[in-house]
């Protein structure tokens, strides 16, 4: 082992650091992204923790490994909505998984099955955010699935464990109340950046004018509405009307 | 139970709508179109759990639904402005204690 590491430089030894040093390199450029998400976990823990059964709500936040879903199945289990609507509404927040996995398709082709299996359950926004980062810079496609598989760990780790302080504090009933109005809040800083273009725009008018109108509707559909109606109005172009 | 089903259901879905383009590889592409419903689907999405959240939480026109409405506008600012979620939470959760200080020294 130490005769390869002296004569070839390039061999396994050297191979390995690289593939340690771009894992690495995936944890650091992963962890001010967890920060960021640090509220929407301790929101959805919270949530968790006050819902019928904790451990389950907790358990999806490796299962479903998705905020905006797993959020949802949670209000709307919680409120007593239908199994039907509440994991209905779950896959259609989701489905933009596959346009993401879609995209990273050129990072996995070749790769050997059990990576392409362990690399899918991570795909997520902030993952399709720093790989796509990655892409962009020189490296080999082997320095590129180690850069995410650090990112993809960190990002795991970090999700489920702050969800885990917030199913915590979700037990207690005082801190629930004061945490309550983060959630309007946590949400506003997800939707307030897509109004600054106008099908953005489109969609969270619409979406919100159905989600007022329809709060009162039975078992979710409203949620379901509302995402049509914004689906809908964001793909809609003005232009079309015009020509 | 349903909570538990509804994960795992959940759960089961979105890895298969995760694994399935990398399995099934360049076979598998979705119309630009469709894409750009789905990005719009989960906003509208969260849009509306904005609302019912604000619903929720603002049952009357007390000091914490006008306190929640000024902490509301400046997370919507400043979120508006691009800046990560912390930063936006935290200004709005200290408009928010701001806001029901002041109210709650305003003679009623």
């Amino acid at each position: 082992m130490e005769r390869t590491e002296t004569l070839a430089p390039s061999g396994t030894a050297h191979v390995h650091a690289g593939v340690r040093r771009e894992a690495l390199h995936g944890v650091a450029t992963m962890l001010p992204l967890v920060l960021g998400y640090v509220p929407f976990a301790l929101l959805i823990g919270v949530a968790a923790g006050g819902s019928p059964d904790p451990g389950a709500a907790w358990a999806g936040s490796l299962l479903i490994f998705g905020g905006s879903a797993h959020l949802s199945v949670i209000e709307m289990v919680g409120h007593g909505s239908g199994l039907a609507a509440a994991v209905g509404s779950g896959l259609l927040i989701n489905a933009r998984l596959a346009v993401y996995s879609a995209a990273m398709l050129p990072l996995w082709r070749g790769a050997p099955l059990r990576q392409r299996l362990l690399a899918a359950a991570a795909v997520i926004d902030p993952m399709w955010l720093v790989s796509s980062q990655r892409e962009a810079r020189p490296g080999t496609t082997e320095d590129r699935r180690a850069f995410y598989a650090g990112a993809a760990a960190t990002l795991a780790v970090g999700w489920s464990t702050t969800m885990g302080v917030g199913v915590l504090l979700g037990a207690q009933h005082e801190s629930t109340g004061s945490l309550g109005v983060f959630t309007p809040l946590c949400l506003a800083a997800i939707v307030a950046p897509h109004l600054r273009n106008p099908a953005g725009a489109r969609c969270v008018a619409a979406a919100g004018a159905v989600a007022a109108v329809s709060s009162s509707w039975p078992s979710g559909t409203g949620l379901l509405a509302a995402m049509a109606a914004g689906a809908t109005a964001g793909t809609w172009s003005p232009r079309q009307v015009a020509s | 139970m349903t909570m538990w089903l509804a994960v795992l259901l959940v759960g089961l879905g979105s890895y298969l709508l995760r694994v399935v383009p990398l399995l099934l590889g360049e076979r598998l592409r979705l119309p630009d179109r469709v894409d750009a419903a789905l990005g719009h689907a989960a906003v509208g999405a969260m849009t509306a759990l904005l609302v019912t959240g604000v619903e929720r939480t603002a049952t009357d026109a007390g000091p914490d639904t006008v306190a929640l409405g000024l902490a509301l506008a400046v997370s919507g600012a400043i979120g508006l402005l691009g800046r990560s979620m912390p930063v936006v939470v935290l200004c709005g959760g200290a408009t928010y204690g701001v806001a029901l200080g002041v109210i709650g020294l305003c003679p009623s």
